[in-house]
């Protein structure tokens, strides 16, 4: 098979070989070079952009602060500084569960592990200090979402900022519309307090509504209808405000820009105090931009005396139960809501503020101050000057 | 004693004592007559936003009268180098006791110049069932801040002297300086608040200036 002629071109292709390697090392060296030196490039690139997201990834997801404290369903997670502060709050928020939310409320906040730690808000020179009040551990959480409260806030404070987290776990994951009728997204775990059942009162007794008045005078139907519980037949218009109502309701709606008729009556309204034309723009309002007459704050204080009077349990027979509100809340707090919304309007009635009237004690101390002040001219031993 | 300091601080004062009764008593009816007409079908809000005009207006004339009285008695008394009251037979301090009692009387003038105002511009609203005017309640208030807005002044006066504008000059800065450092130092914050709040609010010695103020209310 050996011919020489074979043998021959296979002399002169191993000569050539031998001729050309040096020269295709040398060509593919520098090639190889450039890549080493890109992937190089590349990979100090990936190790500097894996720093930042590190940074990020810390700055957003900071570390679970080591202590918990344990109450119940209620665990928080917090750091050895301010733990006796939040030992004391744990178990008043545990308590106020226990009382009010019974174990369909605790099943909810176990699902939940809020946490207490020391941070830092901006002000205008520098950083403030300040305990924030997170909600879960679990989800990441943004600035925004935190609530700060002074570093040195009390138990007390503290046990606030956590039983208002704990009434919005309350609310969530119920159905929508029960979460639109209480439309401030927290169940009222806690009563309201005198300023706030004090402006409840301040808003009754103010807010230019016939459905309020016929409520004040004892009309169940219509304290229902202006709680959105119940509504009555007619539209809102008819149902909550009378004509003499109408042009303090156009102080705070006005009709639609394109139905020029209602515009100019409102105008006159507003500006002439014409009430006709104020019965013409306040008809030309469309239905659903009607205000209902009574804040949400006034819904809380009656969800409120439901949870009050249908005990611990109650709460889970409200998130449970089905069909409308009013059922309910009938089954929630097992009692006719006439009943309930008699004893709401008693206890906004029996809140109203005396701001005017001079207690004994201010007047004693602005007197006392009044004499401390001039006892500092009196008792002056130099000469007049 | 006591009927000759009074008569001496009412000939110094009834010019600007007649001024604040009569405004006193006009304001109220004034505002009550001017808001009125414009209120129309009045709503109970609109009432209570008009009776808190009121209010404000009778603070701030009570203030500035028990301001005045004060300023005004010592400026006359350090114009003449004290002279009248060296010359009485008694000491400085029964001497300045004596004239604080006698400004404290002649300044619940102002105070009934309120009440009698507010009285009748309250008469005239129809008030509904749910609000109530409160004329004598808003009286005794601006008696109370005209004896303490006189006796601050009277204190400044009297114990400084002669250096009672570096006295208010140097009190203005402090606070200014108090209320600048709430934003520059925020670990002090928490703590100027709290004295803040105590100045202003009952039982400090502010309280009754900043409490509520209003001819009709809930």
């Amino acid at each position: 098979m050996s011919s020489p002629r074979t043998l021959i071109a296979a002399i002169a292709l191993a000569a050539a070989t031998a001729v050309v390697s040096p020269l295709t090392a040398q060509s593919v060296r520098p090639n190889t070079d450039s890549l080493l030196d890109r992937i190089r490039v590349l990979d100090s690139a990936v190790i500097v952009r894996g720093r930042s997201v590190d940074s990020i990834r810390r700055s957003l997801v900071r570390p679970v602060p080591p202590i918990a404290v344990r109450r119940g369903a209620l665990e928080v997670r917090t750091v050895a500084a301010v733990e006796s502060r939040v030992r004391v709050a744990v178990d008043s928020v545990a308590g106020l569960i226990e009382r009010r939310g019974g174990p369909e409320l605790a099943a909810r906040v176990a699902l939940h592990a809020p946490m207490v730690l020391p941070d830092s808000s901006r002000a205008m020179f520098g950083m403030v200090r300040v305990l924030a009040l997170v909600s879960d551990t679990a989800r990441r959480s943004a600035p925004i979402a935190r609530r700060p409260i002074p570093a040195t806030a009390t138990a007390s404070q503290i046990a606030d900022g956590l039983a208002s987290m704990v009434e919005q776990f309350a609310l969530q994951g119920v159905d929508s519309a029960l979460a639109a009728w209480v439309m401030v997204g927290r169940v009222p775990l806690r009563a309201a307090s005198a300023t706030e059942a004090g402006n409840t009162y301040i808003e009754l007794a103010t807010t230019a509504s016939a459905a309020l008045r016929r409520c004040r005078d004892g009309d169940a139907p219509s304290c229902l209808d202006v709680l959105g519980i119940d509504s009555l037949p007619g539209t809102r218009l008819e149902r909550w405000y009378a004509p003499d109502d109408y042009r303090a309701l156009l102080g705070i709606v006005a009709p639609a820009r394109e139905d020029s008729v209602a515009v100019t009556a409102w105008l006159k309204c507003r500006d002439d105090r014409d009430a006709a034309a104020c019965v013409t723009a306040a008809t030309a309002l469309p239905n659903n931009r009607i205000p209902p007459p009574l804040s949400p704050a006034a819904r809380v204080m009656f969800l409120h005396e439901v949870l009050t009077a249908g005990g611990p349990a109650a709460y889970g027979r409200l998130v449970n139960a089905s069909g409308s509100v009013r059922t309910r809340l009938e089954h929630a707090s097992r009692e006719p809501l006439d009943t309930t919304v008699r004893r709401w309007r008693d206890r906004i009635e029996r809140a109203r503020p005396d701001r005017m009237r001079l207690q004994p004690g201010f007047v004693i101390a602005s007197l006392g101050w009044t004499g401390a002040f001039l006892g500092l001219a009196v008792v002056r031993r130099r000469s007049w000057a | 004693m006591f009927g000759q300091t009074l008569y001496v601080q009412w000939k110094w004062n009834r010019d600007f004592l007649a001024f604040y009764t009569a405004v006193g008593f006009a304001a109220p009816l004034l505002i009550l007559w001017i808001a009125l007409p414009h209120l129309g079908l009045t709503s109970a809000r609109e009432l209570v936003s008009v009776g808190r005009v009121v209010g404000i207006t009778s603070a701030v004339i009570a203030v500035v009268a028990g301001l005045t009285v004060a300023w005004h008695g010592y400026g006359i008394d350090d114009r003449v180098g004290h002279i009248y009251a060296l010359s009485l037979p008694i000491t400085r301090s029964r001497a300045l006791g004596i004239r604080a009692g006698a400004a404290a009387l002649i300044l619940t003038l102002p105070a009934l110049g309120v009440w009698v105002g507010a009285s009748l511009a309250a008469s005239q609203v129809d008030l509904p069932t749910t609000l109530h005017s409160y004329s004598g309640s808003l009286a005794s208030r601006a008696l109370l801040a005209a004896w303490l807005a006189h006796a601050c002044m009277f204190a400044l006066r009297y114990s400084a002297g002669r250096r009672a504008q570096l006295v208010l000059a140097t009190l203005v800065i402090c606070i200014g300086v108090l209320g600048f450092a709430t934003e520059a130092v925020p670990s002090a914050r928490g703590v100027i608040m709290r004295a803040g709040d105590f100045v202003i609010s009952n039982p400090g010695p502010f309280g009754v200036l900043f409490g509520r103020w209003t001819l009709i209310d809930v």
